[in-house]
């Protein structure tokens, strides 16, 4: 259509929508005349006035059929018809208000609980980046002598920052490193992050106060500034306004506040609380990591404006290569790969795809949630078009067509939709906030979820589609009446029921099934929680307390200074009372371990094995965790620097690398390292180091007087009948004198497994399902209730004429029963099918090191007890929901019931 | 003379527009035009005229307008915007196509 078609079209449409009154009348003028015209001319051809004007109206065949054709030339027509049926809709639901009420309600939880979960879906998978062009932003990796990705190093950093043209910006993050105040201060431990000073723009965010970091900012002497977190500023400083400026003491060392980040930095988020200058000198040289790594920066870059990919791929590797030097030819390290920003989020690691996994697994059972209140919804409406059957019949028999009729019934369901919507975007706003803190453990960012319009749009899309399917169900129905019967035949009468409840009982298998899926989704994941909860890790963590310590580097890079410090810390805690016995450890239990590729001498071959985990580990910690050893010597105090090299190793270890003969006395050596072959001296019965259910894996033991780390714990096995909580006040005190300005993070080995990374990742999916789930359960139990109740009211008669044909009590609330029971039984057998199928999205395979699992643990996919318990609740649940139905049938007076027609 | 019951398809639109093509005039006027200027071989029905009229003036191709007549009497005076001169060109061209295409078919000489 031409714009110039609209100039006269459009102002014709607006004035029949908004002066339809207006346009009505000047129809009724313009017909007016011509009757007066029509009736003039056959006067003056000489026929009586009052013949003229009936023959004028003749001609016009039927005013009112030719105003309704001069009508629909307008073409908004339908328009006005929405009009009226939502009036008459609107009036028909005033007239029943606890209907209306009933249906909005479970309407709104439904879309509520939709709404919510879509906010965190939302935040959390499809816009968990916030960057400003995300398109332009690359990631790069380095590569190890096998070829495997590794954090790039600092001269391959520096490097690209000085010889990429492709880039607009390169920036670089450091490792998270604990920061922490003064002792009075109460905020220890908190997470850093030491960053470039173009990092912020980089990625495009902008600080929420203050500025970002200057580029001089980064010298030694001049980097005493940090940039707190939202989250860090609201709970460490009150949400100060005038904090930018201040000065704190901060690692003991006077440090001026300057800005405070935004409020999400979305999935890369990572709950770091404080930002530092990335003052790359004393980061290199500082080497605070274990023994394999040096220091490592994260290098995250900007594509310039229309730079490709590839050209900024073949650009840095010429830069990596020129760095590589001669030495390149034989291995595979030391190229720079340019990774997409966004495969970050697409080929995520193992533990977050089964997080994002268990997100939409949630999701899945709000959405389940939201079908089951539809269904109870649509047999609501199905029940009460029984009752408007006469209503529906005399409509057809004055010649109103189906159409029109399954439009006005969609228009009232589409009322009952979009209030429940409403409602439900307000409980949404109100649980919001709880579904995002359970939530929040799952996808571990700081999550914020606001009513965005992406979400508004969401819960009235649901609104209106659901209202559009599930209100079709009972229009089609209601308005199937035979036109050619009398109006007595469409009512419902004692015998023609059964055909008529068939869609309700379809309505129930429906949530039924759904509630049984439903229930062993979580029964399946509950279950396997409590096995993970109880499995056996391989240790004895009762009684033992934790607490681990950060050496900073400026005074600690002397290795005696380090095992000095080991030493003075276990003599101050061995001779506390109630100490049993303590040790030293790099990687607490449940904290995971480093790994580098290993070779193992035995005899005369060398053999190259794969990324290997290792731990370093004091004389007595074996013993202290109760864990046996199974050959040879756990390490003794004479295992020091200057001692030959040794290492113990697990029996995953010796099972795989040497099946069959005797590990003790083979050599091994990690291939990160100057080569340093150690001698294997004993072999470790096997445990968990990262998460309770994990399989186990080769794991290598290394003298902690060898390696020497910074940063390490102590695991402290108390006298059985020693109070936990009064030591670790006491605790603090004792270490003080070892170093004054240690921090010590305290802890106890069970905390350290609650928090291990598969329970943490569980149970807030379990919380949620939970909450789905009994959701789910209410609403089975009201439509239930509400389709038994329908059904009773309308077999009154028949119920009374079996009650006078002697039928007793108990057998008229058997026919009640049994009916709902039979549907309930085809539910829960289509249900069961149904979660059986579903059940394969569950992974059951066992979960190794590189990622925790969430899913089933110790049971089958067909757990029997699961089934067979959500088989017995539900049967319970019906069989409640039915009873008062039932004893209002028992107690049908037969003489009421006859007479009432 | 039998009464022209159907109008051959979508050509009353066509000759309601020639119609106004002449002057703005109303509805009554414009059934008593056509039956004149066609010698009363084309008539339109009163119930079809002004559904007709009414779907001409929403696509655009007429406009209406209130007026007083001659005699003092208020009616919808109806006139042929730009586009509806436009259309009746276009329709006119099919038409004249169309209809020296099907003379020529029917004086076929017979063999």
């Amino acid at each position: 259509m031409r714009p110039e078609h609209w100039l006269y079209t459009i102002p014709l449409r607006l004035r029949s929508l908004f002066r339809w009154a207006q346009a009505n009348q000047e129809l009724d003028d313009e017909l007016r005349d011509q009757l007066e015209r029509k009736a003039e001319e056959y006067v003056a051809k000489g026929i009586a006035p009052e013949e003229a004007r009936r023959r004028a109206r003749l001609d016009l065949g039927g005013i009112e059929q030719t105003k309704e054709k001069c009508r629909d030339a307008r073409r908004v027509n339908w328009v006005q018809d929405l009009i009226q049926d939502t009036r008459y809709g609107f009036r028909m639901l005033r007239k029943s208000p606890g209907f209306t009420a009933v249906a909005v309600v479970t309407l709104a939880l439904g879309i509520g609980a939709n709404t919510a979960m879509f906010g965190v879906v939302d935040s959390a998978l499809l816009h968990a980046l916030p960057f400003r062009d995300i398109e332009r932003l690359v990631n790069v990796w380095t590569t190890d002598a096998g070829g495997d990705t590794h954090t790039p190093l600092p001269d391959q950093y520096l490097a690209l920052r000085k010889y990429s043209h492709a880039f607009e910006q390169v920036a670089g993050a450091g490792w998270v490193d604990n920061f922490y105040g003064s002792d009075e201060s109460g905020w220890q431990n908190l997470r850093g992050l030491l960053v470039s000073s173009n990092w912020l723009p980089t990625l495009g965010f902008q600080p929420l106060l203050g500025r970002n970091f200057r580029e001089d900012e980064q010298i030694a002497g001049r980097d005493a500034v940090v940039i707190l977190s939202f989250s860090c500023w609201h709970t460490c400083f009150h949400g100060d306004p005038a904090i930018v400026g201040k000065q704190i003491l901060l690692n003991r060392r006077p440090v001026t506040i300057v800005g405070v980040m935004p409020q999400s930095l979305g999935a890369y988020d990572e709950n770091i609380e404080v930002y530092a200058p990335l003052e790359l000198e004393s980061y290199a040289s500082s080497s605070t990591l274990r023994v394999a790594n040096t220091a490592r920066v994260r290098i995250v870059a900007r594509l310039k404006l229309g730079a490709a990919l590839d050209q900024a791929r073949s650009e840095t590797e010429s830069i990596a290569r020129s760095l590589r030097g001669a030495t390149a030819s034989t291995d595979r390290s030391g190229h720079l790969l340019v990774e997409d920003f966004s495969e970050m989020l697409r080929h995520p690691g193992p533990t977050r795809r089964n997080a994002q996994l268990g997100l939409w697994m949630t999701a899945v059972a709000a959405g389940v949630v939201l079908l089951i209140a539809c269904a109870n919804v649509a047999s609501l409406l199905l029940g009460r078009g029984v009752k408007r059957c006469r209503e529906v019949a005399v409509r057809s028999a004055l010649g109103c067509s189906r159409g029109r009729m399954i439009r006005q019934l969609l228009a009232e369901s589409m009322l009952l939709f979009l209030g429940g919507g409403s409602l439900g975007l307000l409980a949404a706003r109100w649980s919001q906030e709880v579904i995002t803190k359970i939530a929040s453990g799952i996808v571990w960012d700081k999550m914020i979820v606001e009513i965005n319009p992406r979400i508004l749009l969401m819960s009235l899309g649901v609104s209106l589609l659901s209202a559009l399917f599930f209100g079709m169900i009972p229009a089609l129905h209601v308005t199937r009446v035979n036109s050619n019967g009398s109006l007595k035949d469409a009512l419902p009468s004692a015998t023609s029921g059964a055909r008529a409840r068939r869609p309700r009982k379809l309505l129930v298998v429906f949530q039924v099934a759904l509630g049984m899926v439903l229930l062993v989704g979580f029964g399946l994941l509950f279950r396997s929680l409590l096995y993970v909860e109880s499995s056996p890790l391989g240790f004895d963590p009762h009684n033992v307390l934790t607490a681990g310590v950060s050496l900073p580097v400026s005074r600690y890079s002397d290795p005696s200074a380090k095992a000095g410090v080991m030493r003075k810390a276990l003599e101050q805690v061995r001779s506390m009372p109630g100490v049993e016995s303590a040790s030293i450890v790099d990687s607490l239990p449940m904290d995971g371990a480093d790994s580098a590729r290993l070779s193992i001498k035995s005899d005369s071959s060398v053999a190259m094995l794969d990324e290997t985990w290792f731990l370093s580990v004091g004389p007595d910690y074996f013993s202290t965790l109760k864990i046996p050893m199974l050959a040879g010597r756990p390490f003794r105090e004479t295992d020091v620097r200057e001692a030959p090299p040794v290492a113990i190793v697990n029996q995953t270890f010796a099972k795989r690398y040497f099946p069959g003969t005797n590990p003790i006395g083979s050599r091994l050596a990690f291939a990160d390292l100057p080569t340093t072959w150690r001698e294997i001296v004993g072999v470790v019965s096997d445990f968990r180091q990262r998460n309770p259910e994990e399989d186990l894996t080769p794991l290598v033991y290394l003298p902690v007087a060898q390696t020497l780390p910074v940063r390490w714990s102590m695991a402290i096995r108390l006298r059985a009948a020693s109070d936990l909580g009064s030591f670790s006040t006491s605790f603090g005190k004792q270490l003080q004198p070892v170093d004054p300005r240690l921090y010590w993070k305290l802890g106890s080995m069970q905390a350290q497994i609650h928090d291990s990374e598969s329970l943490t990742l569980r149970r807030p999916i379990i919380m949620l399902l939970a909450s789905f789930g009994s959701l789910a359960l209410i609403l089975v139990i009201v439509g239930v209730f509400g389709v038994t109740s329908y059904s009773v009211a309308e077999r009154t008669r028949e119920i009374g004429i079996r009650t006078a044909l002697g039928a007793t009590r108990l057998e008229i609330a058997s026919l009640v029963l049994r009916e709902s029971m039979s549907v309930t039984f085809v539910g829960l057998a289509a249900g069961a099918l149904c979660a059986y199928a579903m059940s394969r999205f569950f992974p059951t395979e066992g979960i190794g090191w590189s990622g925790s699992g969430i899913f089933l643990y110790g049971i089958s996919r067909t757990d029997g007890l699961t089934y067979g318990l959500a088989f017995a609740l539900l049967t319970s649940v019906v069989l409640a929901a039915s009873w008062v139905p039932a004893r209002r049938a028992m107690r049908v007076d037969p003489m009421v019931a006859l007479r009432y027609e | 003379m039998s009464k022209p019951s159907d109008l051959v398809q979508g050509t009353l639109d066509m000759l309601l527009l020639k119609i106004l093509a002449l002057e703005p005039m109303n509805g009554f006027a414009v059934s008593q035009r056509l039956k004149q200027v066609s010698g009363d071989v084309l008539q339109v029905s009163d119930g079809s005229l002004y559904p007709a009229l009414h779907k001409l003036e929403q696509q655009g191709w007429i406009t209406a307008e209130w007026k007083t007549s001659e005699y003092g009497r208020r009616a919808k005076y109806y006139s042929l915007t730009r586009l509806g001169r436009r259309q009746l060109e276009k329709e006119a061209d099919n038409w004249g196509r169309l209809s020296s295409a099907i003379s020529r078919v029917i004086k076929l000489e017979e063999a």
